[in-house]
């Protein structure tokens, strides 16, 4: 489970203060498939930041599974992504000199890969319909593709929870509705909590709860 | 996939790049292997030859140990007379000035000596190792013996006829000691070195000692040192001595001007590295939102840094080969002495400079902050 507690984060820019989240709280359960959506600058990627334990609070707790990640040195937080936490970015971020098969091994490379991690990759590539484009560079993909070996990657490490920040940002609709399609399958299928940053209602119908930001706060939450 | 395997791949996306800090490095350790090999190959064979050119003892004029100052002939008579000699040579050197302004082709090739035959044989020098011919006599005149390198050079033969200062002299032997130096070295009757040289009939340049009891060589050296006025006698244990520290003092030079040469060389590398790191920000960003410590992203450049030190080690130590190859067909006769210490040490100095170059830009990577990073355009 992850808890949000009058979480707040503020960034001086010369003298002015950024309220880029203001006293934010919510409750995600374990399974949950999340959508969060604002306006640009009403501090959705600052929360999901501040979820997936790339940056610690200002104030307040954010709770995963227990552990309080704003206890925890920032220099450390990166086990914690490690084992819990896979990503989905906009832009894909994938490396353009390793094949997609690589890409996805990426962030096991540190603890030594083997044979059954290889084919625990390939499988995932399957998973996303991309096993014949596995030795093929992001060069040699199309967007879609691409986030979808973003995905893939994002599942390596057999996370508890995905965070999306808008994976749909970059590709077209179909397609889109098709990354959207495959997050879904993930959740019902694994019981992985997903979350989803977008300013694309269309894709936020897709997911059972969508929580409204607006200026660093809470604005509305809606059940679908 | 492991992370050398990342890492090569990544050292090879910016070829040119990658390839022009490799040069830089390359250059630095091909001069210091040139330099250093070919400053030992120098070294064994100036030491080598030391015993053999100057019998026990040798006399010149005091302060001259590298110069030639002419003596006047009655010292010989004096140096006999003391305690514990047993033979004295006398030499005088002179200068082929022609092989000095033009097809000079190497340190010995520049000196004639004037030699007496029969003192020579006494003192047992290497002008009396002729391995074809033979050694020089009382009765010769424009006769000369010339050592197996010079031979090879000006494709000599017993019978060949030389032109020095314009007389025609008939090489009667040939001399092979297995030194390079020796081995270009040329000799003539001490009466015609003089005639031909102009040289006064009572002018020597050196005198060759030998001693009675092996063992008593500094003892008379110290003799003819104390009792002759004017002179130095140095042993040739001695001499071995200064030449080696002067050889010593060339090979540290050598070492500091080519690790000046590296040095530029790893500055390049830092920044090539520094470079790909900025180019590579949202690439690191990206490995630590997905689990790399600070530790995993330093150890990927510094292996960066490490493997291009290594190739440009080897690159280097494959170029300093090579010119010391080209170096010794100038120099016929002559061999570098590249040591598995040297390539070891060369290497080392190698890999450590891209060690060195990749730690500021591997600290820079750690340091990177990943939400930065992925804003990063």
């Amino acid at each position: 489970m992850i808890e949000l507690i009058d979480l707040k984060k503020y960034y001086k820019i010369g003298d002015i203060i950024v309220k880029a989240l203001d006293g934010v709280s919510i409750k995600i359960e374990e399974g949950e498939f999340l959508s969060i959506v604002g306006p640009s600058g009403s501090g959705k990627t600052t929360l999901l930041d501040q979820i997936g334990a790339l940056d610690t609070p200002t104030s307040g707790s954010v709770i995963i599974d227990g552990i309080d990640i704003a206890k925890i040195p920032k220099s450390i937080l990166y086990m914690l992504r490690r084992e819990k936490i896979g990503f989905v970015f906009q832009n894909h971020n994938l490396i353009a000199s390793l094949t997609a098969l690589e890409n996805v091994l990426i962030p096991l490379l540190p603890e030594g890969i083997d044979q059954k991690k290889y084919e625990r990759a390939l499988k995932l590539l399957e998973a996303v319909g991309l096993k014949e484009r596995a030795l093929h560079k992001p060069s040699e993909l199309s967007a879609g593709q691409k986030q979808r070996v973003a995905v893939a990657r994002a599942l390596i490490n057999n996370p508890k929870m995905i965070l999306a920040d808008e994976p749909t940002g970059s590709v077209d609709t179909k397609t889109g509705q098709e990354i959207v399609g495959i997050l879904k399958q993930l959740n019902s299928n694994f019981n992985t909590t997903i979350i989803v940053v977008t300013h694309d209602l269309e894709i936020a119908r897709n997911t059972e709860r969508i929580i409204f930001l607006r200026d660093g706060k809470i604005d509305k939450e809606t059940k679908i | 996939m492991n992370f050398l395997e990342i890492v090569y791949k990544n050292i090879l996306r910016r070829k040119a790049r990658t390839f022009l800090s490799l040069l830089g490095i390359m250059i630095g350790v091909s001069a210091i292997v040139a330099l250093v090999g070919v400053s030992n190959g120098l070294k064994s064979s100036a030491l080598d030859v030391m015993g053999s050119l100057t019998g026990d003892i040798s006399v010149t004029t005091s302060g001259t140990f590298f110069t030639v100052e002419p003596m006047d002939e009655s010292v010989m008579g004096k140096i006999k007379d003391i305690k514990g000699v047993k033979y004295v040579a006398p030499v005088v050197i002179i200068l082929d000035v022609e092989a000095m302004t033009g097809g000079g082709q190497g340190p010995s090739s520049f000196e004639v000596y004037g030699i007496d035959p029969v003192a020579e044989k006494l003192i047992g020098t290497s002008a009396t190792e002729v391995k074809k011919g033979r050694a020089l006599e009382v009765s010769d005149r424009y006769k000369m013996i010339v050592g197996s390198t010079y031979a090879k050079m000006e494709d000599l033969k017993v019978g060949s006829k030389v032109k020095f200062y314009e007389r025609q002299f008939e090489v009667v032997g040939i001399m092979e000691t297995g030194n390079f130096i020796m081995d270009q070295m040329r000799a003539i009757p001490i009466d015609v070195a003089r005639e031909v040289a102009g040289i006064d009939p009572d002018i020597i340049h050196m005198v060759r000692v030998k001693v009675e009891k092996p063992g008593t060589e500094k003892e008379v050296a110290l003799r003819i040192n104390l009792i002759i006025p004017d002179v130095e006698a140095t042993t040739s244990s001695e001499q071995t001595e200064q030449i080696s520290e002067f050889l010593d003092t060339i090979e540290t030079m050598t070492w500091a001007i080519s690790a000046i040469a590296a040095i530029v060389g790893g500055i390049g590398i830092m920044n090539t590295m520094l470079m790909s790191v900025i180019e590579r920000t949202k690439e690191i960003g990206v490995f630590k939102a997905v689990g790399w410590s600070n530790n995993d992203v330093l150890k990927m450049i510094l292996l960066e840094g490490f493997l291009l030190g290594l190739f440009g080690g080897i690159l280097g130590i494959g170029g300093g080969k090579l010119t010391t190859i080209a170096f010794a067909a100038f120099l016929r006769g002559f061999q570098a002495n590249i040591t598995l210490v040297l390539v070891g040490e060369a290497m080392l100095f190698a890999v450590a400079l891209g060690v060195f170059g990749g730690i500021y830009p591997a600290y820079k990577a750690a340091s990177i902050d990943p939400i930065d990073a992925l804003r990063n355009e």
